[in-house]
């Protein structure tokens, strides 16, 4: 996920302060006169976030194939692995979401969308505050909205 | 400030809302609902939806989805402002395109508050879609709201 290069120096020109801070806010091409050949000079944070982003994209692809399966293993992915005992429409509910955040992770430079979704989805199976479920007492109900509302159908 | 949809797009921009310090624990729990990721459980069901208010981030978060009792009716789940950003009608931005959300796919919308809930009180009883309000037996406020 690299970003676009900024401006090309040559290797003399790293001696350069300011060079080296405009290194460490994008990458920017080095040209080697000697030996031929451009190197991108990018700082370490830029380099690991590409790395994650990189690892992201691999987990992506890992989900595609191994969700697509009858029966996904856990192990194959990874800290998303919880997933793999999802039915199949929730499966596809968490793959086309975690497409959507590594998109957005992609476009922001940035793994926090990608884990942030990750870590969301992880708790679905977790407990709902139970007045959420909770049904509304019938006595609630005015007489004019309880000819309105209907209970479902069990 | 505008409202969005929350989706695996921006999900992670939950995390940003701060929690209220010292929250009440009907506060607290509706925020550690929508905040922790058990909302999850709700939004990966058919027809549930997440609003939020973005500003430079997310700055308050609601959940609607099908009542569980009643036909044709949204039950609006849980509404939360990032404690810092209370004051200014974030909630009643946020409260107001819920409603208008809820009734666009069913006839009707009901939601519980609860009676120390002031802010929520006043917004939901200056709305003109509110059609009744009453005590629920659990001591929650209920208002009921159909499409206008």
């Amino acid at each position: 996920m690299s970003t676009a290069i900024t401006r090309t120096v040559t290797a003399s020109e790293l001696r350069d302060p300011d060079v080296l801070a405009e290194a460490g806010r994008g990458p920017i091409g080095v040209y080697d006169v000697r030996r031929q050949e451009s190197l991108v000079l990018t700082s370490r944070a830029s380099f690991d976030t590409d790395q994650r982003l990189q690892s992201c994209l691999g987990l992506l692809a890992h989900a595609v194939v191994e969700l697509s399966r009858d029966d996904p293993s856990s192990a194959a992915l990874g800290e998303a692995g919880y997933v793999a005992d999802w039915l199949p429409a929730d499966r596809a509910w968490w793959l086309r979401n975690f497409a959507e955040a590594v998109a957005a992770g992609v476009a922001e430079g940035s793994t926090e969308p990608i884990m942030g979704f990750i870590a969301f989805a992880s708790a679905a199976d977790a407990a709902v505050p139970s007045r959420l479920e909770a049904p509304i007492s019938a006595a609630s109900l005015s007489p004019a909205m309880a000819a309105k509302l209907k209970p479902k159908q069990s | 400030m505008r409202i969005v949809r929350v989706g695996g797009r921006n999900v992670w921009r939950l995390a940003h809302i701060e929690r209220t310090p010292d929250a009440s624990i009907w506060a607290a729990e509706a925020e550690e609902f929508l905040l922790d990721g058990r909302a999850a459980f709700h939004v990966r069901r058919t027809g549930t939806t997440m609003l939020a208010v973005m500003d430079e981030t997310f700055i308050a978060v609601a959940i609607l989805y099908p009542d569980p009792i009643f036909q044709n009716c949204n039950r609006l789940g849980s509404l939360a402002v990032d404690h810092r950003k209370r004051g200014r009608g974030v909630g009643r931005l946020l409260f107001a395109a819920m409603l208008t959300e809820a009734c666009l796919s069913a006839s009707y919308a009901v939601w519980l508050v609860h009676p120390d809930n002031a802010a929520m009180l006043h917004i939901s009883r200056h709305d003109p879609r509110v059609r009744h309000e009453a005590v629920d037996e659990s001591g929650y406020v209920v208002f009921f709201a159909d499409r206008p």
